[in-house]
């Protein structure tokens, strides 16, 4: 009776043991809308991302099937207009071609460059303006052990100088080189296209900086890695600085990241930005700092 | 001092009755023979005059009218042989009665000659009384009687997560039900993750949800009351009952202390679930317990005192499903003493000094996430509350509150760190929140004729925290306006303020809420509410049915940020955005009250939504307790005297929750995560699959004698919860499939068909 008893008791508990199975939602209505984002930074080449949005639940994923082809992009100042055309450059980790519109002329500093895009009947326009200061990274270090808002991580500690005068928005970036060896957040790097070869990576952290409350100080940030380093890893570190329209880009981008892996945390949408609602992303002016070398110390 | 108070009261009181000579007034209690029990609501009636008055809910009447040679009164309530008495021409007479249980329902055809018509004759909307009766025999989730679980049964009420005993009524949350147990407010009613409520069914006298037309000494939240009281404990011989089901045992003793004059009763419930638990599971732990215990004397003929403490906690951790873990460990503790008090034979007093006591610890974890919140609430509380019948017309109520809230709340959410070195809160270290709430009211119950009520009021709330001081009038009004003697049509409107919040987080699927007063930047929740109502009974009263529709607006509700993330020195008030609600619906109850099937269906369409400038574009989106279509039918059979066939169907439509619509890609190699994100169109724009769960429970009652000697009562009860094991959603959630990069659904489920069986003894 006592054995009925608990066998019973444990039947009954049954529900401890939670289904979990996939199913099958009707997706929501989504009109396609279309992507853009750009950077503009003195003496380089403008490059413009133009996509398509997909519904959540498409089979469109890749980026040859994403990219909007055909589209007319110029770039103008009062001096010059310059007429992008659709470019690509394979991705030896993602095994695909990134594609992009690539203008011709270098962008020159302290100007203001108007964005036109016209596709599918469609047109978008945006401006930017190129006045941004360098920052100037002071030092770098490394720690084990850091908790903030992503939790516990390991971190790169950037010491840079705020850009004096001005309102600043920054972001990291490091270039370092990359094999079948090296894992991204923690997952090996699988690629057919990799072979045994190396490339170089261009590692750019999610999360967003401003300077309000920090004009002309020194500021510190400490970035989570993505890529796994060993002992003696180089990188070349640099501080983006950005304009306001490609921070609150970014700023919402990481918001809904952290909204989308952590369960307590209310969904973020994305707001409008620079092309209204006929268009998701931003065209901004980027100025990069002089890079600084730094090296795993573990 | 107290003398001139009096007799100002009197004047004041009495002015409706100086038109009226030579009436008398009948006064007393109503009580259950053989206990001596108090029986609230019981209907005491002049037919000849057509009036009539219920007993309150410490048992006490009070009946005025015109004086005659003499008059016939007849007593009635539910399950109860009605009583018929002769008054002879007398000034006032205080009459306590007696009423005698009916041995079994099989024979109530026979002895409910005259019913409780209050539901069509009464000037109240949106009340229903939940007979303790219904709520033992209803089937139930591993053989544990349920309150709530009932509750969530009726009309304008919607349960909450699968299983669980929240309810949310009429589009409120569940912040905006106050439950009060013996006038003490309850914040956490559950046990075991929310499966089961902390009230023990053993020791409950009644149960009464107030869901609009909410009458002017309850205020405080927006949607309903949930007015619980215990048993007082048998005066006239000792009695002991208990149950033993598959989780927990209860046990409850009660008896006199001075026989017909004190009475004491005890009851408790422990789980030993954690004693197989440890067999089975390492991860899984489970330990509850609640004990209610209660005293009360009768200091003389007008004066009654009550003691009655409750204290419930609960300690467990879960780790089931891969993105699911729960640890949590709370507690409600109370005490209330209440003391009666009858100025002459027109006035009762009742004066309460309670204190309440809350916490709750919570860790839950989610994929790599988790969430740690506390919440404090210690509440002191002291209220007077006097009804007056000065004639037969008028039953005016007033009063006043005041409570003391201290507040300490705190949460985090993170990434769980590699080591596994969560952080912690330490409740010491929580910034305390102080707060005062006062309110004052009166309202009156009258007849203006024999067709024409209305129960009308005010209520004045004021509010205090930190320097900054909210006051409102809340008006109340319902009218009620009989069409024949079964039929009655009923108005109402209501105001409501609420001072408390529980901030709800709309994507996590386990509880994340966090408790907050109004400050500064948190403005007091205010409701207006409008009910039109088509009440009738059929068969002399023996089927009540009613037809409701509803329309309120809710303003000041509370919702967390888009993206926040909870630090511990989050300043809670800075991650809040403010809203208003809006809800509409058709509410249909039908009841069978008598004979050998009871129970009720109840059917409501409505629709619930919330606008915020700083969610979803500032475009209005259905609320997270949108359900359009909810259905409940219960009942119960006697198959024969002993045997009894229970059951209940629910069928409601799926919880709303946000879906991406879009996507987008982002280039910038690097990232931690992939380059896609999402583009969110709708907020709530999906919903997960509709709910339906059928439940019956056998159950076997009857006398026996325990080694052929002793004569005890004893049932068996036999139950499968979710007889067709439907795997209804508790939540879904969204993946990536590793091997095709295409976005997938998962839903979790819980609670497949269990069985229960358990036992019940009563001596």
């Amino acid at each position: 009776m006592k054995k009925a008893f608990i066998y019973l008791t444990i039947i009954s508990l049954g529900f401890i043991l939670a289904c979990e199975k996939n199913i099958t939602v009707k997706p929501p209505v989504y009109k396609n809308k279309v992507s853009i984002q750009g950077f503009i930074e003195p003496d380089s080449i403008p490059i413009i991302y133009f996509n398509h949005t997909v519904p959540y639940f498409d089979k469109a994923v890749k980026k040859n099937q994403l990219i909007v082809r055909n589209a007319q992009i110029a770039i103008s100042s009062s001096n010059s207009t310059d007429f992008l055309k659709l470019d690509s450059i394979f991705d030896k980790i993602d095994c695909q071609y990134n594609f992009f519109y690539r203008g011709h002329n270098k962008i020159q500093r302290n100007t203001k460059y108007n964005l036109s895009i016209l596709a599918d009947g469609k047109t978008y326009t945006a401006s930017a303006t190129t006045d941004l200061g360098a920052p100037v990274i002071d030092s770098t270090s490394y720690v084990t052990n850091y908790n903030d808002l992503y939790g516990e991580h390991e971190g790169v500690i950037i010491y840079f100088k705020d850009v004096s005068n001005q309102t600043n928005f920054y972001r990291y970036e490091m270039k370092r080189s990359a094999d079948t060896s090296t894992k991204k957040a923690e997952a090996p790097i699988v690629s057919t296209c990799l072979g045994n070869g190396t490339i170089q990576v261009n590692e750019i952290g999610r999360a967003v900086f401003n300077d309000v409350g920090n004009e002309g100080k020194q500021l510190k940030i400490v970035i989570e890695p993505a890529y796994s380093h060993k002992k003696g890893t180089k990188g070349d570190i640099y501080i983006q600085s950005f304009d306001k329209n490609a921070y609150d880009f970014f700023a919402q981008l990481d918001r809904q990241k952290l909204a989308q892996y952590n369960p307590f945390i209310e969904p973020v949408f994305l707001q409008e930005g620079q092309f209204g609602n006929a268009a998701i992303g931003f065209f901004a002016a980027k100025q990069n700092s002089s890079f600084v070398t730094f090296i795993y110390p573990e | 001092m107290l003398t001139r108070f009096k007799k100002l009261v009197w004047l004041v009181l009495l002015l409706p009755t100086l038109a009226f000579a030579q009436k008398t007034t009948i006064s007393g209690y109503i009580k259950d023979a053989n206990t001596k029990e108090a029986l609230i609501g019981a209907a005491i009636q002049i037919p000849k005059l057509k009036i009539g008055a219920t007993s309150n809910q410490y048992g006490y009447y009070s009946l005025t009218f015109p004086t005659a040679d003499t008059t016939a009164i007849l007593i009635s309530y539910n399950g109860y042989q009605p009583v018929a008495k002769q008054i002879v021409n007398k000034k006032s007479l205080q009459v306590d009665i007696l009423l005698q249980q009916a041995n079994s329902t099989l024979n109530e055809v026979v002895v409910n000659a005259n019913r409780n018509e209050d539901n069509v004759k009464k000037a109240q909307m949106g009340v229903i009384d939940i007979p303790i009766r219904a709520i033992k025999e209803l089937p139930v989730l591993l053989g544990e009687h349920d309150i709530l679980k009932t509750i969530q049964l009726l009309p304008g009420v919607q349960g909450g997560q699968e299983g669980t005993t929240g309810f949310y009524v009429r589009g409120g949350n569940l912040d905006q039900n106050l439950i009060q147990l013996d006038e003490a407010t309850v914040y956490n009613p559950s046990h075991l993750f929310g499966l089961f409520s902390t009230f023990n069914v053993n020791a409950i006298n009644s149960v009464k949800l107030i869901k609009g037309g909410f009458p002017s000494q309850y205020g405080g939240r927006l949607s309903s009351i949930l007015d619980i009281k215990m048993k007082e404990g048998n005066k006239t011989k000792f009695v002991t009952e208990g149950g033993l089901g598959l989780i927990s045992g209860n046990l409850t003793f009660q008896g006199p202390i001075q026989k017909n004059k004190s009475s004491f009763i005890i009851s408790a419930r422990r789980s030993y679930i954690d004693l197989f638990l440890k067999q089975i599971s390492k991860t899984t732990t489970y330990r509850f317990y609640d004990i209610n215990a209660k005293v009360n004397y009768e200091l003389g003929k007008n004066d009654h005192l009550f003691i009655s403490v409750f204290k419930g906690n609960d300690d467990a951790a879960y780790t089931g499903a891969n993105s699911l873990n729960y640890g949590t460990n709370f507690g409600n503790s109370t005490a209330s003493l209440r003391w009666n008090h009858l100025y002459g034979n027109k006035i009762f007093s009742n004066t309460s000094l309670i204190y309440n006591d809350y916490h709750l610890q919570l860790g839950t974890a989610q994929n790599s996430y988790y969430q740690v919140l506390y919440t404090g609430i210690k509440d002191i509380n002291a209220k007077t509350d006097f009804t007056a019948t000065p004639s037969t017309k008028h039953t005016i109520k007033f009063g006043a509150n005041y409570t003391y809230h201290t507040l300490y709340p705190g949460a985090i959410s993170a990434k769980i760190p590699k080591k596994g070195n969560k952080v912690a809160i330490n409740p010491d270290s929580l910034t305390k929140r102080y707060s005062s709430e006062a309110a004052f009211y009166v309202n009156d119950d009258y007849q203006l004729s024999e067709n024409l009520s209305v129960n009308y009021g005010v209520r004045i709330p004021v509010f205090n925290a930190s320097g900054k001081t909210y006051t409102n009038i809340e008006p109340r009004i319902t009218t009620r306006l009989s069409l024949n003697k079964s039929t009655s049509l009923k108005a109402s409107y209501t105001q409501m303020n609420q001072f408390v919040h529980l901030v709800p987080s709309s994507t996590a699927s386990l509880p994340a809420d966090i408790w907050l007063t109004s400050s500064n930047k948190i403005k007091p929740q205010t409701s207006n509410q409008v009910a039109l109502g088509l009440f009738k009974n059929f068969k002399d009263n023996e089927i009540e049915t009613s037809l409701e529709v509803y329309y309120k607006t809710m303003n000041n509700q509370v919702l967390f940020k888009e993206g926040t993330q909870i630090l511990l020195n989050t300043n809670l008030d800075n991650v809040l955005t403010f809203g208003k609600g809006k809800s509409y619906g058709v509410e249909l109850f039908i009841k069978k009250n008598f004979g050998r099937l009871t129970g009720w269906a109840s059917y409501t369409l409505s629709k619930s939504t919330q606008q915020f400038p700083d969610l979803n574009f500032g475009n209005s989106f259905p609320s997270s307790y949108d359900r359009t279509n909810n259905l409940s039918l219960a009942a119960s059979y006697e198959l024969t005297k002993t045997w009894t066939l229970s059951a209940d169907l629910v069928y409601y439509t799926g919880k709303p929750y946000t879906l991406p619509a879009g996507k987008v890609l982002v280039y910038g190699d690097g990232s931690l995560y992939d380059n896609y994100y999402y583009d969110y169109t709708n907020r709530n724009n999906s919903r997960l699959k509709a709910y339906n769960r059928l439940d019956i429970s056998f159950s076997n009652k009857k006398q026996a004698k325990l080694f052929k000697k002793f004569p005890y009562e004893r049932e068996w009860v036999f139950g499968f919860y979710n007889v067709y094991s439907r795997a209804n959603p508790y939540f879904v959630y969204l993946g990536v499939d590793p091997a095709t990069k295409q976005p997938q659904a998962k839903q979790v489920s819980l609670l497949p068909i269990i069985p229960s069986v358990s036992f019940n003894f009563k001596f």
